[in-house]
């Protein structure tokens, strides 16, 4: 039944989620000098021009460093923040338009775990009334009907029942885990936001938690933003992906694609620096130097300073986005179409990009103000 | 592969893994410095190694009966989960101890340095040790320095009385952060750690660590708070120090992919004891563990997409009041009835030790070692994957 409506819906292809122009950039607080000088403040480009889709069913991996903006991807697609530009659609609607009843249909369709399970349950609340709860609040079971619909939540993470009434200080992380999922879940939400969901827990542990996801996607047709650092996470658990630098998308397309043939010099660098089990390493390593200061990003490709393949053109001009023989949509200069100003490429791209939507491309404007 | 496995009930001669010591080839190690270094001498040996932590539910056996062997230009992983003792373990190397009340017992000795064993000394006879012979790199490079005091000012003091003059001194804090690769050094001195990121600070930490050559290194988590790129060069950088110093380092980390990438050899940890240890190359291919197997089974890649991934089921056991029998009992597929009655002990499982290793050939093998009773049965049940636990293992 549900494995129907998981294809019923990939069929009809609608964007559960989409974001189109995504843009989030922070004022930073200007000295009194500069204040009184009336020069312009700087400003944090954390999430600049992000156009992606989550469709119904399937997972979008979100993949980034530290600073790359990914959390924040998470947090405005979760209205947690107001974007400065761009718009979030829910099937095909503007969240920020439909006034109350859009946010809290948001609220009932798109819901969050997050990453550190030790902080983000309350310690003096018993896992049982954490969910009740949350029953209670959204007011969809009345008061009888709790315990049951609680139990019912319990048992579809596979924590045991029999534990309702254990603190989260009685649990161990991967429980804990379980408890934010199950949380989650008590909404019954189409779309569950993942800010990196395993990267705290043991191996073992994340194994069974990894494992839960697929399960919970494969039962309740669940679509999921899945935010990670973990490329090998992401191989296993996304079915599209999307690479994040800077705040801006270099690369995104079928996981299947990107990891066996990724096109972005940044995610090939990704690839080549995550541990392999038993590849044995070498001293050189996938690339020199650190993530720029996202206050004054480098000019033209934000890449250029730390990119093996870096040509005249990437310190100059931002480079479009283009489709890869592959499938994937890269903004790199070393793909023809790239560069603005250039020859389109000359055969149209084999492939459409599985799940992703027209990227609207930014006007080449001098990166970042000093 | 012939396993001297003994008889149920009466666990062998404890093996002894000094006997070989590889011959000292003319290898890449660059120029021996202080210390006589030759590749493939003992450097440090660890016996019978307890350190049990007083708490009000009883002593916390941390690290219940370790024993290791380090040779000198030695990269040794030691691999475990959250309060598997592996930092417990490593810092005991050092003679650190979690709390002033815990007890150590058993021995730590540098043979390589001519040191008998350090279980016992006071800090003050320790410090002779600390920076000059072995020394830390810590988990989180974030708090690990003194946020008030300058960069410069850090390293230098470091360095001990092996330099001296100012002037000189600050030449050699210059060089040791350019072999760190730290970008600009000469003008990074007067800068303060929080206007450093994650990775130039663990560069620093290493810096710090490589000031006085020491013979041992002792990286806990090094890459643990690090982004994958950073990662990725911060390791890069340990293994160059590693073979153009000839230092030994121990690796302690919690991801086997990291460790198997880097190291020799590799510990595995389980519930305060070592419970495999081997070459990483035989490690991978034959582990002779269940707990060895269940980890790497575990990881993300391991099985295809539509499988479920192999979990172990359960949690480790709390560390008090364990006994000499089989910690991993519990969560293990191949247990049987007998387990509860045998002893563990580390014991010798086939490889045939003192061939030399693959990576580095005047390194050689000691031989593999595993605590299970059924280790044998994993050498035939090598080309079988073990079996998916019955319920996609989604226990607690």
């Amino acid at each position: 039944m549900t494995a129907l409506a998981t294809e019923l819906a990939a069929t009809m292809r609608t964007p559960l989620l989409e974001t189109r122009g995504l843009s989030k950039h922070y004022a930073l607080q200007r000295s009194t000098r500069a204040w009184l000088r009336r020069e312009p403040g700087e400003v944090l480009r954390a999430v600049d021009d992000v156009s992606l889709a989550v469709l119904p069913g399937r997972t979008l991996g979100v993949v980034g460093e530290t600073g790359s903006g990914k959390s924040t991807l998470g947090r405005l697609v979760l209205r947690l923040e107001r974007p400065s530009a761009g718009q979030v659609l829910l099937d095909g609607q503007d969240v920020a338009s439909g006034g109350g009843a859009m946010s809290h249909r948001l609220r009932r369709d798109v819901q969050v775990v997050l990453q550190d399970p030790y902080t983000s349950l309350n310690p003096h609340e018993t896992v049982g009334g954490a969910l009740a709860e949350v029953l209670k609040v959204t007011g969809s079971v009345p008061a009888a009907g709790r315990p049951a619909r609680v139990a019912e939540l319990l048992d579809q993470v596979g924590f045991p029942s029999g534990w309702a009434g254990r603190k989260p200080g009685q649990l161990s992380g991967g429980g804990r885990q379980r408890v934010s999922i199950a949380r989650a879940l008590a909404v019954g939400p189409r779309l569950l936001v993942a800010d990196e969901p395993v990267s705290a827990l043991d191996v073992s542990v994340q194994a069974q938690v990894l494992n839960l996801f697929q399960r919970l996607q494969s039962e309740l047709g669940l679509a999921y933003l899945f935010i990670t650092h973990d490329l090998a996470v992401l191989e296993r658990i996304a079915d599209d992906v999307a690479v994040l630098y800077l705040g801006k998308v270099v690369e995104q397309g079928p996981a299947e694609a990107l990891f066996a043939s990724p096109a972005h010099p940044y995610t090939q660098a990704l690839l080549a620096a995550a541990p392999k089990l038993g590849r044995r390493r070498s001293t050189t390593s996938a690339v020199a130097g650190e993530l720029p200061n996202p206050i004054t990003p480098p000019s033209g490709c934000t890449f250029h300073p730390r990119c093996p393949a870096a040509m005249a053109v990437c310190r100059e001009v931002v480079p479009l986005t283009t489709t890869t023989a592959t499938g994937q949509r890269v903004a790199c200069h070393l793909y023809p179409g790239s560069t603005p100003g250039t020859e389109p490429p000359v055969r149209p791209p084999s492939t459409p990009a599985s799940g992703a939507a027209a990227v609207s491309h930014p006007a080449p404007s001098p990166g970042g103000t000093r | 592969m012939s396993a001297a496995t003994p008889a149920l009930g009466q666990p062998g001669s404890r093996p002894d893994s000094t006997e070989q010591v590889g011959t000292p080839a003319a290898e890449e190690v660059v120029p021996a410095p202080a210390d006589r270094r030759e590749p493939g001498d003992v450097l440090l040996e660890v016996r019978d190694l307890r350190v049990s932590i007083p708490t009000a539910a009883g002593p916390v056996h941390a690290a219940d009966g370790v024993t290791l062997t380090l040779r000198q230009g030695e990269v040794l992983g030691v691999v475990g989960e959250t309060g598997s003792g592996k930092s417990v373990t490593c810092r005991a190397l050092l003679g650190l101890r979690p709390t002033p009340r815990t007890e150590v017992s058993g021995t730590v000795a540098y043979p390589g340095l001519g040191v008998d064993d350090i279980t016992g000394l006071p800090p003050r006879r320790l410090r002779r040790l600390w920076g000059r012979h072995v020394a830390m790199i810590p988990q989180n490079p974030m708090t690990s320095l003194d946020p008030v005091r300058r960069i410069g000012d850090q390293v230098a003091e470091a360095l001990g009385d092996t330099v001296h003059g100012a002037a000189a001194r600050r030449e050699r804090v210059i060089e040791l952060l350019r072999q760190v690769g730290l970008p600009a050094p000469e003008r990074r001195l007067d800068a303060f750690p929080h206007q450093f990121s994650g990775g130039m600070l663990q560069r620093t930490l290493i810096a710090i660590a490589i000031a006085q050559n020491p013979a041992m290194l002792v990286a806990d988590e090094p890459t643990t708070a690090l982004d994958v790129l950073i990662q990725d060069q911060i390791l890069g950088l340990l293994l160059s120090l590693q073979r153009d110093l000839g230092t030994s380092l121990v690796l302690v980390s919690h991801d086997l992919s990291v460790v198997s990438q880097v190291c020799d050899r590799v510990a595995v940890m389980y519930a305060g004891q070592v419970v495999e240890l081997a070459d990483t190359a035989t490690l991978l291919s034959s582990p002779r563990h269940p707990y060895t197997r269940a980890l790497i089974g575990a990881l993300p890649g391991a099985v295809a997409r539509d499988e479920p991934l192999r979990v172990i089921p359960g949690a480790p056991p709390p560390l008090v009041g364990l006994g000499p029998t089989c910690r991993f009992a519990a969560r293990c597929e191949l247990h049987e009835a007998a387990c509860d009655e045998w002893p563990t002990e580390l014991l010798p499982v086939g490889a045939p030790a003192g061939s030399p290793s693959p990576f580095r050939p005047a390194l050689r093998l000691v031989s593999h070692q595993s605590r299970c009773r059924r280790a044998p049965d994993l050498a035939t049940a090598d080309a079988a994957p073990p079996t998916t636990p019955k319920d996609q293992g989604e226990q607690r």
